[in-house]
């Protein structure tokens, strides 16, 4: 044993290296064929393994959309669907990733970027989209993120700032000055980056330097509020009379909110997104308040800046009706059905309108495309129960509120609708029934309260 | 074993090592004193039975989300805390009970509603409270923030209460959030500021990013201006109610308009009259520096205040003011919004402070979670002041998994936080203080509040829930050091001095604590201050400096500690100077 030791050392040509390696024991040499074969089927699994990971395809995030806003839930699916149909595309998974980024599902949104970086791993947007997602709850995962966009490229000042400020964040200070220093480097136009090493020079209590920096940003951007605001500050921390200008007095007492850095990958999926959702809400508003004008206003307006969407348009012509513009809500709800012939809830929408303007036949139609195109909608279930009920084909009616309840069994009116419609077929046993559960659904409503009452006697007078 | 070590190996190529153990043990109970329940949940066992009760969610109605404030404050001068908790019934709604409850300490700690024998059953829907003797008859008044009409309230003298809101003078029917009551122009009579938010239509209808019907933020609404009154005291013509002036356009407060969740008001650049800050929601925090005469200017944004380390506006809600890091500053600790850090402003000089947040090891543990209510405490008497904060999200977030809230709130609901000092002003997170009934509980948590609810000595304190109970915790902190509880009275004016800064000397050491029980988020704390003396005995001296009434500073001589102390204005040695 002691002599065989020395052979196997002396194939080591280094002798520094010889003194690093453990001598292998008896024992192991002995089941070397053993392990050789473990190494090999080791080996061979991690291979596998390996390849099937980098081949592989995510299973593709599908979020909740059942109580998303209609046409949010529209757009992402139409999205979703580009990658399914095509799950090797980099951009579909990227653009998938920024409608989900831009409607906060956030989770589902770093799925597609890590895919879509996977799938074209030399484009920066994904890593770096990945990043910003990140960085306000896992800083230290969004930094992986952006060095391997900066690696990708290195002139964005946007994603140096990023960087910068998440590295701040960490208190890793020496690392974030050098990413602002990238910033500056990338774009000497933007006063943000000396703004944020004039900042860290704070934290340092480097008043002078702070001082410094910010009058430089102040060449480059004179009327920049926080330039004004801190450079005033730093001026008064290092004991030098601030001199307030008209132009300081007024940054200082604004009140705006600090620009930033301009980023056009970040703001291209935020603006577009973010800004129509924000409008719709104001028109909400605006209708819940009973403004009717202003409401109208915003949805025309959110109509021409996002006209692919059909919710806008939908609440346009309930603000015409409650309004007392039934023609124009007739004419605005005629356009969305041409414009959206999928959507159910226009259809919906145009059954009513029509409906009030006496068509009743159109209104029916409407009705039951609406069910053919989404079948488990209770509402137009139910509305083309009426429509049947008034047509006297009770058993369509039957079978409409039948199906209205199996969407939705808390729609007391469609309860209310099978009693009466089985009423009238003479089934009163099964009509009691079905507005007994529609008076449990509604407690304190007069309506199916006084029909079960009436009923109630009709079985009574049964002989 | 070297089957397993290929194993291993192999497991690691195929990437399934973060399944392993990560070899970092926890600290075993005996090394660790926190690791026995710390917080220990005493509700039932008080007899506490307050819900908070938001009304219909159908609308999703933004009160509905803010939640509620609560106060401690000895209501009938038998010298124990009792209770007032805040609640809504249906914000907007014309026909409103209120929720709001008043309940009374009784012996062996047990607390009994007496809200309609108070007689402070009221409508509205509930916010906040601020606490103070108005009259200056030796008990203690409350005012009333609401959604819709505040109102005051002024004591008997014996925990029954009248309100005197229109005889006083007052009228504010915006959306008041936090109050506070301060002598700002030093006449002996304690002066009113309260803090408005946004203006908020019941219909409004807000979305969340997928569309889904959510609570508004602020971001989509229009602030409101703080309002600030002057007390006048009693008028001639009335010798039994205090009148009030509204002056908030002459004193400058009207300039600006802001979303206030949080005040705070002290005297922040030393110049011996109070100031205000106001934590303001999604936008730049106010510090209404004091001039004469009631003058303010808003000079937050120059004395590093307004905006975090990255020049951002958070979403500012609770706020506290302490001196963190032991260097005889106040420095102030504001709450925030998920993904956004709570902000440690730390004092470099008088009057002048700077975001520490990360170097104090506060910002990422806090990420993940919106803080509101908030105290700043000594909680184990170590000589340093600890953080507990309540949490509970305003937006949906990610379900959490919680027996405590059903399947709407559960949305919201987000675990506490607690935070021990160590001493120097850094911080470290115990958020599974030993099975901490306060750590655990995952809720839609809101106000916090903090006193000595059992007189043991140390700083209990109690959480506000949206849609949920308030939680009293008893602190059964292992204690590591001692205690002074002081009362800081002019028997003048016959009540506590709100807005007096105490010192205590223990040895080399200067212990500096405010009297002022208005901070938080929607809260009214202990009138009393609590000091840790951390391993000392005794006590060298006590250092007040009164708030009204000229500059005046005085020092009353040591002695033991574990006590409480009621040091009375006259009976100490005037000091000559500002031994700041």
């Amino acid at each position: 044993m002691s002599n065989e030791k020395p052979d196997k050392e002396k194939q080591i040509d280094s002798p520094e290296l010889a003194s690093t390696v453990p001598a292998i024991p008896e024992k192991t040499r002995k089941n070397w064929p053993l392990l050789l074969l473990l190494v090999a089927v080791g080996a061979s699994a991690a291979i596998w393994f390996i390849s099937q990971n980098l081949n592989s395809t995510p299973k593709v995030p599908k979020p909740d959309f059942t109580t998303a806003n209609s046409n949010v839930a529209l757009a992402t699916a139409q999205l979703l669907k580009a990658v399914e149909d095509k799950p090797s595309s980099a951009d579909a998974w990227g653009q998938y990733g920024e409608i989900l980024m831009a409607h906060e599902w956030n989770t589902e949104a770093l799925i597609c970027f890590d895919q879509a970086a996977k799938l074209n791993p030399k484009e920066m947007r994904w890593p770096y989209l990945a990043g910003i997602l990140l960085d306000r709850q896992e800083p230290i995962l969004a930094l992986t993120k952006y060095d391997t966009a900066k690696e990708l490229d290195s002139g964005y000042a946007p994603l140096w700032m990023r960087r910068g400020n998440t590295l701040l964040g960490l208190n890793r200070t020496d690392e974030a000055e050098s990413s602002f220093k990238k910033a500056f480097e990338a774009d000497k136009n933007q006063p943000f980056p000396l703004i944020a090493l004039a900042r860290l020079a704070g934290l340092r209590e480097d008043w002078r330097k702070s001082t410094e920096l910010l009058e430089q940003a102040k060449s480059t951007a004179p009327e920049n509020r926080e330039v004004l605001v801190e450079l005033t500050r730093s001026r008064m921390l290092l004991g030098v009379n601030p001199m307030l200008g008209q132009a300081e007095q007024s940054a200082i007492l604004s009140g705006q909110r600090y620009d930033t850095m301009p980023d056009a990958i970040y703001s291209a999926i935020n603006e577009r997104e973010v800004a129509a959702r924000f409008a719709a809400m104001q028109a909400d508003s605006a209708a819940a308040k009973g403004d009717l004008q202003a409401a109208a206003e915003g949805y025309v307006a959110l109509i021409k800046q996002r006209p692919e969407l059909v919710r806008p348009r939908l609440n346009l012509a309930s603000v015409f009706l409650q309004s007392g513009q039934a023609p124009l809500a007739l004419t605005t709800l005629k356009e969305a059905v041409q414009l959206f012939p999928e959507d159910a809830r226009a259809h919906y929408a145009y059954s009513y309108v029509l409906e009030g303007s006496q068509q009743l036949e159109a209104a029916r139609r409407e009705r039951e495309e609406a069910v053919r195109l989404k079948p488990d909608f209770a509402e137009a279930h139910y509305a083309l129960g009426i429509s049947a009920d008034r047509d006297g084909d009770t058993d369509q009616a039957i079978q409409s509120y039948r199906l209205a309840i199996q969407s939705d069994a808390r729609l007391a009116r469609a309860h209310l609708g099978l009693g009466l419609a089985l009423q009238k077929q003479g089934k009163l046993e099964q009509a009691l029934k079905a507005m007994d559960a529609a008076v449990k659904l509604s407690p304190g409503d007069p309506v199916p309260k006084g029909y079960l009452d009436k009923a109630k006697a009709l079985l009574e007078k049964k002989p | 074993m070297h089957l397993l070590r290929y194993l291993i190996l192999f497991l690691v190529l195929a990437g399934c090592s973060s399944k392993l153990p990560s070899g970092n043990p926890t600290k075993s109970t005996e090394t660790d004193p926190y690791q026995k329940p710390c917080l220990v949940d005493i509700t039932q066992l008080s007899s506490l039975n307050f819900e908070h009760d938001p009304g219909d969610l159908d609308g999703f109605s933004m009160p509905q989300i803010m939640g509620s404030g609560a106060a401690f404050f000895d209501i009938d001068g038998d010298q124990d805390l009792d209770l007032l908790l805040i609640s809504g019934k249906q914000p907007g709604a014309k026909e409103s009970t209120g929720g709001d409850r008043l309940y009374r300490q009784e012996a062996g700690g047990k607390f009994a509603d007496i809200t309609e024998w108070a007689g402070i059953a009221t409508g509205g829907y509930g916010m906040g409270v601020a606490v103070g003797d108005i009259d200056n008859d030796g008990d203690l008044d409350f005012y009333l923030t609401r959604y819709g009409a505040d109102r005051l309230f002024q004591n008997r003298g014996d925990g029954r209460f009248d309100d005197i809101t229109d005889k006083a003078g007052i009228s504010n029917l915006q959306w008041g959030t936090a109050a506070s009551f301060v002598d700002l122009d030093r006449d002996g009579w304690l002066d009113l500021f309260v803090a408005n938010y946004v203006d908020f239509y019941p219909g409004s209808v807000c979305e969340d990013g997928s569309g889904r019907r959510d609570f508004c933020g602020p971001e989509s609404l229009t602030g409101t201006a703080g309002r600030l009154y002057r007390n006048l005291g009693k008028p001639a013509s009335d010798t039994v109610h205090s009148k009030f002036e509204d002056i908030t356009v002459p004193s400058g407060i009207a300039r600006r308009i802001g979303k206030g969740l949080g005040v705070l008001c002290k005297d922040f650049n030393g110049d011996g009259l109070m100031d205000i800050f106001v934590a303001n929601d999604g936008e730049e925090n106010f510090l209404w520096v004091q001039y004469e005469n009631q003058m303010f200017s808003n000079e937050a944004i120059l004395r590093g205040v307004a905006l975090n380390r990255f020049g951002e506006a958070q979403a500012n809600m609770g706020v506290v003011s302490e001196d963190f890091n032991n260097d005889g500053l106040s420095d102030l600790f504001v709450t925030h919004l998920a993904g956004e850090y709570n902000t440690l402003f730390q004092a470099s000089q008088v009057g002048q402070f700077s975001d520490r947040t990360v170097a104090a090891g506060l910002s990422l543990s806090s990420l993940p979670f919106t803080g509101f209510g908030v105290a700043a405490a000594d909680f184990d008497h170590d000589g340093d002041v600890d953080l507990a904060i309540a949490n509970g999200g305003v937006k949906r977030g990610r379900r959490a998994e919680s027996k405590d809230v059903n399947a709407f709130w559960s949305d919201y609901a987000q675990r506490n936080e607690f935070y021990l000092n160590d001493g120097k002003g850094g911080f470290e997170t115990q958020r599974r203080l030993g099975g901490s009934d306060f750590t655990e509980r995952i809720e839609v948590s809101r106000s916090l509040i903090h006193g000595d609810i059992d007189n043991d000595g140390d700083v209990d304190f109690l959480v506000t829930n949206c849609a949920g109970p308030a939680r009293l915790y008893r602190n059964d902190f292992p204690k590591l050091g001692s205690w002074l509880s002081i009362s800081a009275i002019d028997p003048q004016l016959n009540r506590s001095a709100i807005g007096a800064e105490i010192q205590v000397q223990v040895g080399e050491r200067v212990i500096t604590r405010d009297l002022n029980p208005s901070s938080g988020y929607l809260g009214c704390n202990d009138m009393r201050v609590h000091v840790g003396l951390g391993k000392a005995a005794r006590y060298d001296a006590i250092r007040v400096y009164w708030p009204n009434g000229g500059p005046e500073i005085e020092e009353f001589p040591g002695g033991d500690s574990n006590q409480t102390i009621t040091v009375k204005r006259g009976s100490g040695r005037i000091l000559a100077g500002d031994a700041r």
